[in-house]
């Protein structure tokens, strides 16, 4: 949930509180002074009522003035100076009964005593209470109105740099090696946060390229000890002495020596291609590059009976190193070889700005996602290193090439679409 | 044939070493830059072996070296760094060829042998093997003076027999050898099985003997019987 939907959702809460009492309050308040104005005017009619009646002889014809509102009785009892009482008259035209306050108060005249009742309608509660609702809603929506305008407002300015901060962290990439700078502005605490996370991101990229470095460094340190090993080997099995199982032994050690060798070849290509060290960059005719490696292959093919199908009308040329690129089209076009039926087909294409390289083949035991990671094997048992696809994966990466691939109808496809041209190594 | 070998790995540089003179090499070592850089300035060598790192300076100030000393020697490179610049910078500063460790000793002997043949002035650069012989620039191959036609790659192994003629090779070192380094190895055993096959029928189809014998499990071995 966004922060201001959040927010806005307490602030609406808490405000519908606050209206709540605020309209209680509100008809508290209202019923007191119309309650308060309706006993003055009756007080006030009161005075002149008695005014009134002092100065004239027929009472009689106040008796008849209104019954709604006024009423005369002569009284005999003694009476208290002041009544004051709610009660409610019949009002046939509108055929029910409506609440009036009355004042009951005596006034003598010509030495008779009458008992005087004056009334004012009351304002029914509902209706008070309809005013105050009709206002409290009125004030609510436009309290709710401003207060969506504002945030909204809010959001687009002040808001406005920390989504420009997200930008920029959703864009950056640790392997790229490139420090992160976040944009100042006048908010302290946005401001904290980008020096948070720079000097953070600062030091991940420290360990990062340590821990890269070190890998390469113990890959090189490898080498050294399986130089000897194999070596040592070479000289061994040069013995005329040997017995079958003593050459087993060689044997199955050399061939653990090489994988071993190779792998380690591998990290290492595969942790250089991440340390950008190959910086030598040169125009590099792709058609040229597929057609000599294809060359390369040309036996495998024939071996197991593929049929090769090559698009390569379409020349495309790239800025890239030497070295990586023979090793990406290699390490596809080996794939394309490896995971193929037999007979199968491989077809090789060049389009405009991408090649295709799609082959027959099983569909992949592994998730689609998994597919590109490191050690992960088309099929367990085999010799694989699991590692050509990591490779591609990382050079696509360093050049920013997009690397799709898919399986339909039987076939592997990968593409890599070469768009991004201005790379850096 | 003399042979200098500065290496700094003792370990490597007798197994080097003992490889080689079993090949006919008549092998001198070397171990620091010190005594790498005295004995080309004492002797005359053939060839010469240098790794990049030594204790004491960089293999390839030797190699500047050597070059202004006896510019006739071949020089090949050894080193743990594979990398492209390195290999640029030695090639260009008059070294024959780049290894990079590990490497196959068969692997090492064939182009030492390579840069021999190509350092060879006025002399014939046939390579013979009793009945066999071989021109290496015109790919040509004879077996009793009729005309053996092999395709590349397997003149290429043949070449690499004949270099290591009476040594066990490995298969892996025929794989790198024929196919370079990213080859998948496990791939490529069965065309190594295949060219052998090939080779070897074509060459006995001509009158040879019987060079090829198959080493359990381990490779193969390309001699007399």
């Amino acid at each position: 949930m966004k922060l201001l939907i959040k927010t806005n959702r307490y602030f609406l809460a808490v405000s519908l509180i606050v209206f709540l009492l605020g309209g209680i309050l509100f008809y508290l308040l209202f019923k007191g002074i119309i309650d308060n104005h309706l006993t003055y005017k009756l007080r006030e009619r009161r005075n002149y009522l008695e005014k009134q009646l002092s100065r004239t002889d027929s009472v009689i014809f106040y008796q008849n003035y209104s019954a709604n509102t006024l009423s005369i009785v002569s009284s005999n009892s003694k009476l208290p100076l002041e009544i004051l009482s709610d009660t409610a008259i019949y009002d046939s035209v509108e055929r029910k009964f409506i609440p009036f306050r009355q004042l009951t108060f005596p006034v003598a005249n010509k030495g008779k005593l009458y008992k005087v009742q004056t009334r004012r309608a009351i304002i029914e509660q509902k209706e008070i209470v309809a005013g105050v609702v009709a206002l409290e809603v009125v004030l609510f929506l436009a309290f709710v109105a401003s207060l969506t305008i504002i945030n909204h407002r809010l959001s687009k300015r002040l808001w406005r740099p920390f989504y420009e901060m997200l930008d920029t962290l959703n864009e950056y990439k640790l392997d790229r090696h490139e420090a992160l700078t976040l944009k100042r502005n006048s908010i302290t605490e946005f401001n904290e946060l980008a020096s948070c996370i720079e000097r953070m991101t600062t030091k991940i990229n420290h360990e990062f390229t340590i821990q890269k470095e070190f890998i390469e460094n113990a890959s090189h340190e490898i080498q050294t000890p399986l130089a000897i090993i194999k070596t040592e080997m070479e000289v061994l099995i040069q013995s005329p002495v040997l017995s079958e199982r003593q050459m087993q032994s060689i044997s199955g050690a050399t061939a653990a020596a090489n994988r071993l060798s190779k792998l380690n070849e591998a990290l290492l290509i595969l942790a250089r291609i991440e340390n950008r060290q190959f910086h030598v960059v040169e125009d590099i005719c792709v058609n040229d590059l597929l057609i000599h490696s294809l060359e390369n292959f040309e036996e495998l093919i024939a071996m197991k009976s593929i049929k090769l199908v090559r698009c390569l009308q379409e020349r495309l040329y790239i800025k890239m190193n030497r070295y990586l690129a023979e090793i990406l089209v290699e390490n596809l076009l080996n794939n394309a070889i490896k995971h193929n039926h037999s007979p199968g087909v491989i077809m090789v294409a060049v389009e405009k700005n991408e090649i295709v390289i799609s082959n027959m083949g099983d569909r992949p035991r592994n998730r689609l996602d998994q597919l590109f990671g490191r050690f992960v094997k088309g099929n367990p048992q085999s010799e694989s290193l699991g590692l050509g696809l990591p490779i591609v994966k990382a050079i696509c990466e360093v050049y920013m090439y997009t690397l799709t691939y898919t399986y339909e109808d039987k076939f592997h496809r990968v593409t890599i679409g070469f768009s991004n041209k201005g790379a850096e190594v | 044939m003399k042979v200098l070998i500065i290496e700094d790995e003792e370990t490597l540089l007798r197994s080097a070493v003992s490889y080689l003179t079993s090949a006919g090499y008549i092998c001198e070592e070397a171990t620091t830059f010190a005594e790498g850089s005295e004995k080309i300035f004492l002797y005359q060598y053939d060839c010469i072996i240098a790794d990049l790192g030594l204790p004491g300076g960089n293999g390839l100030d030797l190699v500047h070296a050597l070059k202004a000393s006896s510019p006739h020697a071949g020089v090949i490179i050894i080193s743990a760094r594979n990398s492209l610049e390195d290999k640029v910078q030695g090639l260009e500063l008059g070294a024959d060829d780049y290894l990079t460790k590990p490497f196959h000793l068969s692997e090492l002997n064939a182009r030492i042998k390579s840069i021999l043949r190509r350092r060879k002035f006025g002399g014939s650069k046939e390579v013979a093997f009793n009945e066999i012989k071989i021109i290496p620039d015109s790919f040509d191959v004879y077996v009793n003076q009729t005309q053996v036609v092999l395709t590349r790659k397997e003149f290429n192994l043949l070449l690499f027999f004949v270099a290591n003629r009476g040594k066990v090779v490995t298969k892996e070192s025929i794989a790198e050898h024929l196919w370079g380094d990213y080859t998948d190895s496990v791939n490529s055993y069965d065309f190594i099985y295949n060219h052998i096959s090939n080779l070897r029928k074509k060459l006995l189809d001509h009158g040879s003997r019987d060079y090829v014998q198959t080493v359990y499990g381990l490779g193969y071995k390309f001699g007399e019987i």
